[in-house]
């Protein structure tokens, strides 16, 4: 993606990193929802706990390739100036299930971008996913009111350029969902998760000010950094939202989900004696925190065993656009879609195992 | 021994806490050097004139390098003239005008404090007016670390801070008023379109600002060209005198240089402070019996123009009492007892008149113990018995000649011994005279007017080192 030279710094790879945020937002339904796809492998509602045993502790490992397209890529009059955005992305999803209770899984993604890339040093350089580890704990079942909830704890380890730039360390992000299944066709369940983050982070700004070290990572810290050019790193945020999974078939399920992030800022940094009279230095906004919205909308289809497809749009929106309306949440420049496989490492060796049985 | 759990746990969260402690880094500071506060010279008030501090300014050539033909560039004392002015910013540009009319009475131009209309003494360029805050993203309002010039949220008008080119005065024919115009006028000395200040830090001529204080200072280089002889009498043209030996129509052969010479002035700011000085007018009489420099002042009066009982001549001397006007309270000068106006002084009357013959002037009789009116404040002294002296202080600064320090000192204490009598004395012989006494005949002199010894750290003339 590039604009015209005169344009650069307010340009972003919005719809690029819309497709992170939006793997990011897939991740974070799937951790919330009971299992309805039989694909994600996340710790969720436990509805046979003899079957879960008898599988494997990797059981829901999976390798996830998607190809990635800004909205405005099949527009290009749609703006003043025509950004294209393009990419694939590999995702590595392990998991490992100490019992039916907890279980242990990381993330960790490889984009590259097709489209010049406002982000990368060459082009189409591979770019870096942060890490994440998450402790899943399954959850408990209200055995009246069929209402379900569970909780896991998020680490991540800062391998993205966004995140080293931010003097990431690590994140701590604690986080709840309440969900409910109804027995509508193959299942309806409605869920609202919550998720806290502390962000340890070594300088309270960042190491540079644009957005330029936010390639393509499909992480929800990296639409924070694309959407605002100011330099203070968020300390804490809260996400949260609800998720709307209906499967009206065994191999069919179509999500929805509208996340809302608030980010708090440290304080500003104090001003040099030497500026100490500046009337304008004194008198601050007083906006201290950030704010993001993520909307989601997927149809996945569980082809065979072994693999899976998604097709969906997802968009985020936190600002004023650059026309100075507020983007529509739902849909709007930032809107990517993309066309995701997942192959289901337990179910590839089971269906080899049986064909070579 | 086996480790509780609750410990790990604590040592964890302890380890977490002292990791996640985000370590705040000096702010981006993009403001550029020689940011000016406009309060500085229009007070806080940019648009009103009422709130305009008054500042002397003054420009002196501190450096001619080796080479000059000109002799009056080493002579140029008299194109040095101090003035005190009032600084009016518009768009482009800072202009100084004289806080007082040119002749007292004229046209009303520059006098009073409400009015910022006096002739124009000095215009330097703006190069910048900017406010200086943090950046912010425009569309949420969140600022940043970074600290800019501001130059587009408000207009030029309402911006706080200005940058100023104080290389040129713009007001290039300003005869009475600048060093350069002057120099022009009476060396004949023409200039290089060639001109800066000197900003590097650390350069001994970098700008000074010291806003507490109410100073300011930059130092610029000016470049007059090189002296000319006129040889068409000789059938030849203009030529470089540098061409010629000096025992030839004026050539100044090899001293003098062919490159432009090099000026180096320096441009002074000072607040104007009350320091309730007392004038004097020095008049012949008092010319005859001690010469002084003197400021000449001229007035008008309608029907007559200018008139000599208007022509004052202001001696030039250092003003070595702490006040010298009577204040109910000292300390804030207020409660002054007013003289010389349509209340005291009658159509006609003298405001020295003592008709009692008490030695305190009958218009200052509220002040008693030899008070006098000064008609030029208008309000009556302090008495001579009543005033504190304090230090006039020359310093000997970094970069002076150690050699002249020694003797510059020995100097300055024979003036000040001399002073400090003549001080003392006079003090003494004003108060016997307020007392009716015609000489001081100790024991006899009255208690009223013995004065103390002046002590040495808090009177007189004093040099001090700044090295």
């Amino acid at each position: 993606m590039r604009r015209s030279a005169r344009f650069a710094n307010h340009s972003s790879k919005l719809p690029l990193n819309l497709i992170g945020l939006l793997v990011v937002a897939v991740t974070f339904v799937a951790h919330a929802q009971p299992i309805a796809t039989g694909l994600s492998g996340s710790g969720g509602e436990v509805t046979d706990g003899a079957k879960q045993a008898d599988r494997p502790a990797w059981r829901g490992t999976s390798v996830n390739y998607s190809h990635n397209l800004g909205v405005m890529t099949l527009a290009p009059g749609a703006e003043p100036f025509y950004t294209p955005t393009w990419s694939q992305r590999l995702g590595l999803m392990p998991e490992w299930h100490f019992g039916d209770l907890i279980t242990l899984r990381g993330r960790f993604f490889l984009s590259q971008e097709f489209t010049e890339s406002d982000s990368t040093r060459y082009r189409n350089e591979v770019e870096l996913s942060d890490v994440w580890l998450d402790t899943v704990w399954s959850g408990f079942t209200e055995k009246n009111s069929r209402i379900h909830l569970g909780a896991d704890l998020r680490v991540t380890l800062p391998t993205s350029k966004v995140s080293q730039a931010q003097t990431r360390i690590l994140t701590l992000g604690p986080g709840v969902n309440v969900s409910r299944r109804f027995d509508v066709l193959s299942g309806l369940t409605l869920i609202y998760s919550t998720r806290f983050t502390w962000r340890a982070n070594r300088y309270a700004t960042r190491q540079n000010e644009g957005p330029k070290s936010c390639g393509d990572t499909r992480a929800l810290e990296c639409a924070d950094f694309i959407l605002n050019s100011g330099v203070r790193n968020v300390q804490f945020d809260v996400l949260h939202g609800p998720v709307v999974s209906f499967a009206p078939h065994p191999k069919v399920d179509v999500s929805a989900s509208f996340l809302m992030q608030r980010g708090w800022l440290p304080a500003l940094a104090a001003v040099p004696a030497e500026l100490a009279g500046s009337t304008e230095l004194a008198a601050g906004t007083g906006v201290a925190t950030r704010d993001l919205m993520i909307f989601s909308l997927s149809v996945s289809y569980q082809a065979f065993k072994a693999v899976g497809f998604s097709f969906g749009a997802w968009t985020f929106s936190n600002q004023l656009g650059e026309d100075g309306r507020y983007q529509f949440p739902l849909f709007n420049r930032n809107t990517t879609l993309y066309l995701d496989a997942t192959f289901d490492l337990e179910g590839a060796v089971s269906s080899f195992r049986k064909e070579k049985s | 021994m086996t480790r509780r759990p609750s410990l790990r746990v604590a040592v964890s969260f302890a380890a977490l806490v002292a990791i996640s402690c985000a370590e705040q880094q000096a702010p981006i500071n993009r403001v550029q050097p020689d940011a000016l506060d406009k309060a500085f010279f229009v007070g806080k008030d940019y648009q009103a004139a009422s709130d305009d501090p008054e500042f002397y300014s003054q420009a002196t050539v501190v450096d001619v390098g080796y080479g000059a033909g000109q002799d009056g560039l080493f002579t140029s004392s008299y194109a040095q003239p101090l003035s005190r002015v009032k600084w009016t910013v518009t768009e482009d540009l800072l202009i100084a005008r004289l806080a007082y009319e040119r002749i007292q009475g004229s046209d009303g131009k520059g006098v009073g404090k409400a009015t910022n209309d006096g002739i124009v003494v000095a215009a330097y360029a703006i190069k910048s007016h900017f406010d200086i805050k943090r950046e912010y993203n425009p569309q949420t309002g969140e600022q940043t670390n970074v600290i800019v010039e501001n130059t587009v949220d408000r207009p030029w008008y309402q911006r706080q801070y200005i940058r100023v080119d104080w290389s040129k005065n713009l007001s290039t024919d300003n005869y009475e008023f600048d060093t350069l115009s002057q120099l022009g006028v009476y060396g004949g000395i023409t200039y290089e379109p060639l001109a800066y200040t000197v900003q590097t830090p650390g350069d001994a001529d970098a700008p000074h600002v010291d806003t507490a204080s109410g100073y300011l200072d930059v130092t610029n280089k000016a470049f007059a060209r090189p002296q000319l002889v006129d040889l068409s009498s000789l059938g030849g043209g203009v030529m470089p005198a540098c061409y010629f030996d000096a025992d030839f129509s004026g050539g100044g052969a090899p001293n003098t240089q062919c490159s432009p010479v090099e000026l180096t002035i320096r441009q002074a700011f000072r607040k104007v402070e009350d320091t309730d000085y007392e004038p004097a007018d020095w008049d012949g009489d008092r010319f005859k019996a001690f010469g002084a420099f003197t400021t000449d002042r001229s007035g008008y009066a309608r029907e007559y123009g200018m008139t000599d009982t208007q022509w004052h001549r202001f001696i030039n001397r250092y003003n070595i009492w702490k006040r010298s006007h009577f204040y109910a309270d000292a300390n804030a000068k207020t409660g002054a007892v007013g003289c010389f106006n349509p209340t005291t002084t009658p159509a006609g009357a003298n405001p020295h008149r003592d008709v009692n013959k008490d030695g305190t002037e009958d218009e200052c009789a509220a002040v008693g113990r030899g008070s006098r009116c000064d008609t030029f404040s208008q309000k009556c002294t302090l008495p001579f018995r009543d005033r504190e002296l304090q230090p006039v202080v020359w310093y000997h600064s970094d970069g002076s000649n150690p050699d002249f320090f020694e003797p510059t000192r020995d100097a300055a204490h024979e003036w000040d011994v001399a002073l400090r009598r003549r001080a003392r004395g006079t003090r003494t012989w004003l108060c016997l005279k307020t007392e009716g006494r015609t000489r001081p005949t100790s024991p006899g002199t009255p208690a009223s007017c013995r004065t103390r010894r002046p002590s040495v750290a808090a009177a007189g003339l004093a040099a001090r080192s700044m090295a």
